[in-house]
């Protein structure tokens, strides 16, 4: 049997911690690993020794060898890492040594010794001291002392000669020999298929227990499988042991910001794209964003900007403008924009069809500031107009409150970008805070687009102090694990990753339909679909691959642009979801 | 006598914890109303709810837990996974889509056939009234054959979830029917 052993019955008063490779082969994994934590914790070790029983020799052989190998990598870079020591012996005279054990003919002072492993040892003198217990002279190279009896295996290196064995050992032929290339390639393959599956995400997030009195965050090692399965690990250590690990079901679980509402806040943002089309909803875009700009507006400072703003002379009627449409707006206030700055309006049209996708252009943005900041009163005017405008124009569409304001800034859950649409909800949320009384703030946010989230988040950050930003994991069976990260970032991409694990884990569910007749659609049956020309793009938004649906206008569209056509209702548009639905 | 005490006690005090499923076609409007009770306001235009969403919603002293569920295909095979002390069924049915309606009939009967719901008292959201082709709550229980139920206490309200009319009207109906049940 090989098993890597840290043999801490070494001398402690000498500082060192002797290590030792009785391997057999399935264990070489775990042996690395071990060796490696343990040889990195601990900088003084000075000791390594591979000791081989003679009456395993059976066992001997590939095992052995390649945990060998893997150890003598190892320790050569922990080594250089710390800088204080070149290890061990050559490859050659491991087996050597291997051999040597294993044939009768053994050395006369090993059988004295009674000794039942060969040894290789690279110590460093200074730090192993002679030891009382052995004074026996090695009779085996500089390399090699082969000799060390079980009881008194960590002597060996003592009796070694200080300075001789040193300089020998210093000649690093270990790493160069054909043998060892050989070795490397059969190590390569072996760990790449040794151990679990690589994740999709995994890093260090903050948990913290819902029932319990203390509340504590507590950093969690968290683990997104592809299988639908977040597992959370005390530590990283316990990841790579894989104990201690819990696993949360995604498939029966969604994932909460809290004080964000999933799917009104992502939808709310698209909300008048389709009706506008995308051209309108482009040149609203830049527009709105041209606008903010104009005002000095960067992502934190919408707040203040957005007060700024009301507090104005034509406060009132710009806080009706925003508060109504914000597509109406803009398409009313394109024309006037237009006349007075008609380069403005190019340059915004030229921008990128994907909204809000990847168009921070800074030399675009100071242009654009530039371009405005001499029309202030034309902008304001404009947007009087539009305020005025958008009260016809907004009959038609089904909501009448103003409160549904955010609705219609178009934001997505990628375009935080856009500082208008903080600015709008911040209005919301005032006047929504206000009116609530319990838990004001929570609701507050909870109104709002993934935009107002932000601007509030940052508020709260700032006031609190914090850095946390949290996300909640609710299973049906009314589970919650509360978990938080370290920036908005970093919160989002976890966010959408497990959004991502959810969805996949559906599409792989069967419904009871489906068990039914067995002749139902399955992906290959809907590729054609796809592959028609027009269908890899959304067909009101351009976004592309989309995957949804619509049954009586034939076309493929997008899940935010499908939330307008479900609202259409049926008798206009019928939606259906390419993957989690059956088709006929 | 102290019994009736308590009971009166934890009626004026106490709060409930009630689950409630809610249930339907895609694009029935769950979402929409979902969020129309927790928020108490006007939303549209909420995107299909890829796996659940879920919110408590207090009112008239019963603290509702709302599981609103996706309708598609899909997401309809899990729907069994939540019937566990379920105590309240919503179903929601778009009244605009007469098309559907045998669909979300049969679905519906497929739920009540479940034993963990047997207990449970049903409310039917006619949902979308505010659209042209909308049937009535009478024509929809019709429909949905809610008359062949037997044994079972169901309601059908009208609602135009965008407009959050009729919604507290069903929730009333709910409260009622839960407090006459424990007391």
């Amino acid at each position: 049997m090989f098993s890597f052993k840290n043999s801490k019955q070494a001398k402690s008063e000498t500082n060192t911690s002797r290590f030792s490779i009785v391997s057999s082969s399935g264990q070489a994994v775990k042996c690395r690993k071990h060796a490696k934590q343990v040889v990195s914790n601990k900088p003084g070790v000075k000791n390594i020794s591979v000791n081989s029983r003679p009456g395993n020799v059976s066992k001997f052989g590939a095992g052995l060898l390649l945990a060998c190998r893997r150890f003598e990598n190892m320790m050569r870079r922990s080594f250089q890492l710390s800088g204080s020591y070149d290890v061990i012996t050559s490859w050659e005279d491991l087996q050597a040594a291997i051999l040597d054990s294993k044939t009768p003919n053994i050395d006369a002072s090993e059988k004295m010794a009674n000794r039942e492993s060969a040894v290789l040892t690279s110590y460093d003198t200074l730090l192993s001291p002679p030891s009382a217990t052995e004074g026996r002279p090695t009779s085996v190279s500089s390399t090699v002392s082969g000799s060390s009896s079980r009881t008194t295996g960590t002597v060996s290196p003592s009796s070694t000669p200080s300075a001789k064995p040193r300089t020998a050992r210093r000649r690093t032929i270990i790493f160069g020999t054909k043998t060892d290339k050989n070795k490397d390639e059969v190590d390569g393959d072996q760990e790449i298929g040794i151990g679990r599956f690589i994740p999709v995400k995994q890093g260090n997030l903050l948990k913290r227990t819902t029932n319990s009195l203390n509340k504590e965050w507590k950093k969690k090692f968290v683990v997104l499988n592809d299988g639908g399965i977040l597992t959370y690990y005390p530590s990283v250590h316990d990841y790579i042991e894989n104990v201690h690990g819990k696993h949360i079901y995604l498939k029966q679980s969604t994932v909460k910001i809290p004080g964000k509402t999933p799917p009104i806040a992502t939808s709310l943002g698209r909300n008048a794209t389709p009706k506008l089309g995308s051209q309108g909803a482009n040149r609203t875009n830049s527009l709105e964003d041209e606008i903010l700009r104009n005002n000095g507006v960067q992502e934190n400072g919408s707040l203040v900007i957005s007060n700024d703003f009301l507090a104005q002379d034509n406060g009132s009627e710009i806080k009706s403008a925003l508060s109504s449409t914000a597509n109406h707006i803009m398409a009313a206030a394109t024309p006037t924009v237009l006349k007075s700055k008609p380069e403005s309006i190019n340059r915004s049209e030229s921008i990128p069809r994907k909204r809000g996708r990847n168009r921070r252009n800074n030399k675009h943005t100071k242009s654009c500031e530039l371009d405005f900041s001499s029309f202030p009163e034309e902008l304001q005017k404009s947007l009087m107009n539009a305020a005025n405008g958008t009260v016809s124009q907004n009959t038609q569409s089904p909501r009448t409150t103003p409160a549904t304001t955010p609705a219609t800034t178009p934001s997505d859950g990628k375009e935080r970008k856009w500082p208008t649409v903080s600015s709008e909800s911040r209005v919301e949320t005032n006047t929504l805070s206000g009116s609530l009384k319990k838990k004001g703030h929570r609701r507050s946010k909870s109104h709002g687009t993934t935009k107002m989230m932000i601007t509030n988040d940052t508020k709260t950050d700032t006031r609190n102090g914090t850095d946390e930003y949290e996300f909640k994991l609710v299973s049906l069976d009314g589970k919650s694990w509360n978990f938080a990260a370290r920036s908005l970032e970093e919160r989002e991409k976890w966010v959408l990753e497990i959004e991502q694990q959810i969805l996949t884990c559906l599409q792989s569910n069967f419904s009871g339909r489906d068990k039914m007749n067995s002749n139902s659609s399955s992906e290959s049956d809907l590729q054609p679909i796809r592959n028609v020309p027009g269908n890899n793009v959304c067909a009101d938004c351009g976004e592309p691959n989309p995957d949804w649906a619509t049954l009586n206008l034939g076309a493929l569209i997008c899940i935010a642009c499908c939330g307008f056509h479900r609202n259409l209702g049926t008798h206009v548009s019928r939606v259906r979801s390419l993957d989690l639905d059956e088709w006929p | 006598m102290g019994n009736t005490l308590v009971n009166l006690f934890k009626r004026w005090f106490g709060k409930q914890d009630i689950r409630i499923l809610m249930v339907g076609l895609d694009a029935a409007g769950k979402t929409t109303i979902l969020y129309q009770l927790k928020l108490n306001e006007p939303i549209s235009n909420t995107m299909p709810t890829i796996g659940f969403n879920v919110e408590s919603v207090e009112y008239k002293n019963i603290n509702f837990t709302v599981w609103d569920i996706g309708g598609q295909d899909k997401i309809r095979a899990l729907w069994r996974l939540y019937f566990q002390q379920t105590e309240g069924l919503i179903f929601v049915v778009d009244s605009n889509d007469s098309d559907r309606i045998q669909e979300a009939k049969s679905e519906l009967f497929c739920l009540l056939k479940e034993e963990e719901l047997r207990r449970s008292v049903l409310l039917v959201f006619a949902n979308k009234q505010d659209l042209p082709l909308s049937m009535g709550t009478t024509q929809l229980a019709e429909k949905l054959g809610l008359h062949t139920l037997c044994g079972r206490k169901w309601y059908i309200q009208a609602t135009c979830a965008t407009k959050g009319t009729g919604i507290y009207e069903g929730l009333d109906w709910l409260s009622k029917q839960i407090r006459n049940r424990n007391y």
